[in-house]
């Protein structure tokens, strides 16, 4: 397990590398005039100009401005925007929110989507079944832009229920809302998953041994079955937690949270360089870390499987 | 309250269908066996017989749909099970009947340790403590002889080999001690040698606590070693029935003589002798959904005639007592014993 | 003694009773049986109709609406449905039914090819990947996890705001070029995982081995073994991402970045929706009604097709 860790850790590397190089070329490298617009309708002051080539070593080559950008954050540091803000600062404020977010969109998809599954799962075909099997496919069909949007005008503006706009510091309630279109979805692939794996396994071997055995039907169904259903659908919400924390975009534009989704789209469209790259790194490493973390906790859920 | 004639399991006339519809299939047809304590019927047939659908209805472990109880009965010491409640079945699986499973592998739970397993049943149906219960479970596991128990005990089911998953399942069916163990294919996917160990310690555990044993098996060499009494099933039904040796030395159904000549003797083994060719029976199994007129055999049988195609045989006794065979001509076969080159000329032309 | 028990195993090796009623599905039965399943299912029709009439839809948009999707007319802004425009205006008084049928043709043209670019350069990544295994395997796999890394809304900003700064206008063609590049870009990886995991599982069998002991070559071993083999989770991932792609196509120009006025999409309706959503509700609701649908029937499609091919969801 150590050796494992240690082998999927180094891995990591090239990927994290890879993926910060290439955001930094894309925001950085393509265009030809990075001052282009900086300074409103004037060119930029040569002072200006001098200080910022200054703080972001543009004289130096790409790949060389990117090696020192990465020391830096290596460090710690993540730099600061044309405006001179810590970036730092920038995603320290607004990362918790979406943190929060995704947290509440995975509770709410586990939630809800477990239970319909179960339901179904256990049922067998019936009205039931088909009631929760169209909804998934709706759910699914469902852009998330598309929920946020009907769901903030009817329930935020028409009925009044919740703010249509959330304000700066949410708390759990105020997220309710926006955590469900975000976790809408993956709900319904988890609703899925978990009445798939019952089906599989309530026709399992083990579980008729389990009845064999003179059990009753509740630890049958709670101990043999669900146990074995959930290791799958558990991993799923691991991963998610990790690809949430990075997917709100949409939804936190709709809402107008101020989360990490926010930051970054601002900071794509004014080319602020340290912003987009620093965000893109946090982002990428708590995914591939989360990933991580989830491959290891199968290991503990399912004693089959051996890393070495 | 039990009289003394009662047998610790009787099944009477059981019939089973599986599927609606055209597409029905009849998986038993009629299958009437008895078991008494400390005795050992060996239930014989191909794959899709209905061995182990007798052994689920049984059991009370009948996937129900797709498989439907059409009539018979199953009595369990004189007590009628196939109209009891599902509650008094569980409280009797486990307690009074046991099962083994022929993949050790897929009938255990992979995610538990195996004495989590064992203890389950000590745990809930004798309320101990999951300490103690484990205790038991690591005896267990002593008495169908793994080593290092108390170790294995915490192990899972992918980390013991074949032969020992076999042996865990073996103590779990035994935890409760029940009166009646039915074993199905027990030993089939184990390699030879486990498969006479696992075969010899079943045997001994019976004698030791005086346990009815239902052994399921396709393998008539299993078969011979250890059956008190030995069942033939085809297409559902039980179609010859005696003690080992009778139905070794006269066997009254065409099927259990091919049977017999599809399997190589110490007898004939000869190198290269004429004896040592092998016969296996042509054609295959009827399909359930569309059973053969007359006697099911009849399309495989050399020995055919056109009553065979009309008329159902019903099963009968057939000489020695308690020798019942479903074969119009039964009374040739018994008459003519095993005697195989004067049956080779039929079977081959 | 010893000889007699091999005869015994070798009788006993029929694996279980259920299987010796079907002996007789071969790689044609797989297809035959897939297709006599997929033809019993409504949700198959349902959705084959759905995309057919949106197939009509884009190919010839005439034969729903005579007016141009482009005409304005700002008198008429937000109007409610009417007989003279049956689902209203929008903002710009344009009428929402004509624009929401010519949306169809970029919306669908965007899913088909990016669907096929992402099939297409995903398959062979992943089939090289799996056959050949050793580096080859490691290196596309990271290469695939350096873009599979990048959330895909965050992905697609870069990229798109990268090569067209906001509020530039650009050529149709284009446009519909880069979102396409930018959604196999980002996705190829997903379909290289499901090509690999297919490709490994496969030359792992003992036929292929079989057949590799016996001279064939990789390509024969590829085109005979692996790639039937690894057909239909590929097809089904191809229609479900169809759908997917829709929604992505519409969530980019949704943000501004994806495809953009003059071209008419569902994602361009609902994007110039949203700030009036109160006021003009129609110019929201309908095009993310046709938008839901469209997704809906490929999603339904790819599910039922699974359904049908592989049996153990069923």
């Amino acid at each position: 397990m150590g050796r494992y860790t240690a082998r999927r850790l180094l891995q990591l590397v090239p990927v994290f590398l890879g993926t910060t190089f290439l955001v930094y070329f894309l925001v950085w490298g393509i265009s030809d005039d990075p001052f282009a617009g900086k300074c409103g309708q004037r060119a930029c002051s040569p002072a200006y100009i001098a200080e910022m080539t200054e703080r972001y070593n543009l004289d130096d080559p790409l790949v060389v401005q990117y090696l020192k950008y990465l020391g830096a954050l290596l460090t710690g540091d993540f730099g600061q925007t044309f405006s001179g803000t810590e970036v730092s600062t920038l995603i320290a404020d607004a990362y918790p929110i979406t943190i929060k977010l995704a947290l509440v969109a995975v509770a709410i998809e586990a939630v809800i989507g477990i239970a319909a599954g179960v339901l179904t799962g256990l049922r067998g075909r019936g009205f039931v079944d088909n009631l929760v099997l169209v909804s998934t496919l709706v759910l699914i069909a469902l852009p998330v832009f598309v929920t946020g949007l009907v769901l903030r005008q009817v329930l935020g503006v028409e009925l009044g229920w919740i703010r249509p706009s959330v304000p700066g510091d949410p708390t759990i309630g105020q997220l309710l809302v926006p955590g469900l279109v975000l976790g809408a979805l993956s709900m319904a692939y988890i609703a899925r998953l978990t009445r798939t794996s019952l089906m599989e396994n309530r026709r399992a071997d083990f579980v008729r041994t389990a009845v064999a055995k003179g059990l009753t039907r509740r630890r049958v169904v709670g101990v043999h079955m669900l146990r074995n259903s959930l290791i799958p659908v558990v991993t799923f919400l691991g991963y998610d937690v990790g690809a949430l924390m990075g997917g709100a975009i949409l939804t936190e534009g709709v809402f107008n949270i101020r989360g990490i989704g926010g930051l970054v789209f601002r900071g794509i469209q004014q080319q602020d360089i340290a912003t987009v790259v620093g965000i893109v790194a946090l982002l990428v490493i708590v995914f591939l870390l989360a990933n991580l973390v989830v491959d290891l906790l199968y290991a503990v859920l399912d004693p089959r499987i051996r890393y070495d | 309250m039990t009289a003394m004639d009662e047998h610790l399991l009787e099944v009477d006339d059981l019939r089973v269908e599986f599927g609606r519809g055209r597409g029905t299939a009849s998986v038993l047809n009629g299958v009437s066996c008895h078991v008494d304590e400390g005795e050992t019927l060996a239930v014989l047939g191909e794959s899709g017989s209905g061995k182990s659908v007798t052994a689920q209805t049984i059991m009370g472990i009948l996937d129900t749909p797709p498989g439907r109880i059409t009539g018979g009965a199953v009595r369990f010491r004189g007590e009628e099970l196939l109209g009891a409640d599902e509650e008094r079945r569980r409280l009797l699986r486990g307690e009074s009947m046991a099962m083994i499973f022929q993949d050790a592998l897929s009938a255990l739970n992979p995610v538990y340790s195996v004495g989590f397993q064992i203890a389950e049943q000590f745990r809930f149906r004798r309320g101990m403590s999951r300490r103690d219960a484990m205790v038991r479970a690591a005896e267990m596991l002593d008495l169908v002889r793994i080593p290092n128990a108390k170790q294995r005990v915490k192990e899972y089911p992918h980390q013991f080999s074949g032969g020992m998953r076999q042996r865990a399942m073996i103590a779990m069916a035994l935890a409760l001690d029940p009166e009646l163990l039915i074993a199905d294919e027990p030993a089939t996917a184990l390699d030879v040698t486990v498969q006479a160990q696992i075969m010899e310690l079943l045997d001994e555990l019976r004698r030791e606590r005086g346990t009815g044993l239902v052994l399921i098996t396709h393998d008539l060499g299993v078969v011979a070693e250890v059956a008190d009494r030995i069942a033939v099933m085809y297409a559902g039904r039980i179609v010859e029935h005696a003690d080992a040796a009778t139905l070794y030395a006269r066997p009254g159904h065409p099927y259990t003589r091919g049977l017999m000549d599809s399997v190589p003797r110490v007898d004939d083994a000869g190198v290269g002798g004429a004896g040592a060719v092998l016969r296996p029976i042509p054609g295959l199994p009827p399909s359930l959904s569309a059973i053969p007129h007359g006697c099911p055999f009849h399309p495989r049988c050399a020995y055919a005639q056109d009553v065979c195609t009309d008329e159902v045989p019903p099963l009968r006794e057939v000489g020695a007592p308690d020798h019942r065979a479903a074969c119009h001509f039964a009374e040739q076969f018994v008459a003519e014993g095993p005697d195989r080159p004067a049956t080779q000329d039929v079977v081959s032309g | 003694m010893t000889d007699t028990a091999p005869a015994l195993r070798a009788r006993g090796a029929e694996p279980d009773e259920a299987a010796a009623v079907d002996e007789s599905a071969g790689r044609g039965g797989l297809w035959v049986d897939g297709w006599a399943q997929l033809r019993r299912r409504p949700l198959f029709w349902i959705a084959s109709t759905l995309i057919l009439v949106l197939l009509v839809m884009a190919l010839w948009p005439s034969l729903f609406t005579s007016v141009d999707p482009r005409v304005a007319d700002l008198a008429l802004s937000g109007a409610d449905p009417s007989p003279d425009a049956v689902l209203g205006r929008d903002l710009q008084g344009r009428d929402i039914y004509a624009r929401a049928i010519h949306g169809a043709a970029p919306t669908l043209t965007v899913g088909l090819l990016a669907s096929l670019g992402t099939v297409l350069v995903g398959a062979m990544a992943g089939l090289v990947a799996g056959y050949r295994g050793s580096w080859v395997d490691g290196l596309v796999s990271r290469v695939g996890e350096v873009f599979a890394g990048l959330p895909f809304i965050l992905g697609g900003i870069v990229i798109l705001t990268t090569f067209n700064q906001p509020g530039r206008i650009v050529g149709e063609v284009r446009i519909v070029t880069q979102v396409v590049l930018t959604i196999v870009v980002l996705s190829w990886p997903l379909a290289m995982r499901i090509m690999r995991a297919a490709a490994l599982e496969i030359s792992q069998q003992d036929y292929v081995k079989a057949a590799r002991a016996l001279g064939a070559g990789p390509l024969r071993i590829v085109g005979r073994h692996i790639l039937p083999n690894t057909l239909a989770p590929v097809l089904v991932f191809a229609t479900i991402q169809f759908g997917v792609f829709i929604g992505a196509e519409a969530a980019l120009s949704f943000l501004g970045i994806g495809l953009r006025d003059p071209v008419v999409s569902w994602g361009v309706m609902i994007s110039e929706a949203q700030e009036r959503v109160a006021d003009i509700p129609q110019a929201l609701f309908f095009p993310a009604a046709f938008l839901v649908v469209a997704v809906l029937a490929f999603v339904m499609l790819g599910d039922a097709v699974r359904d049908a091919f592989d049996p153990r969801g069923r």
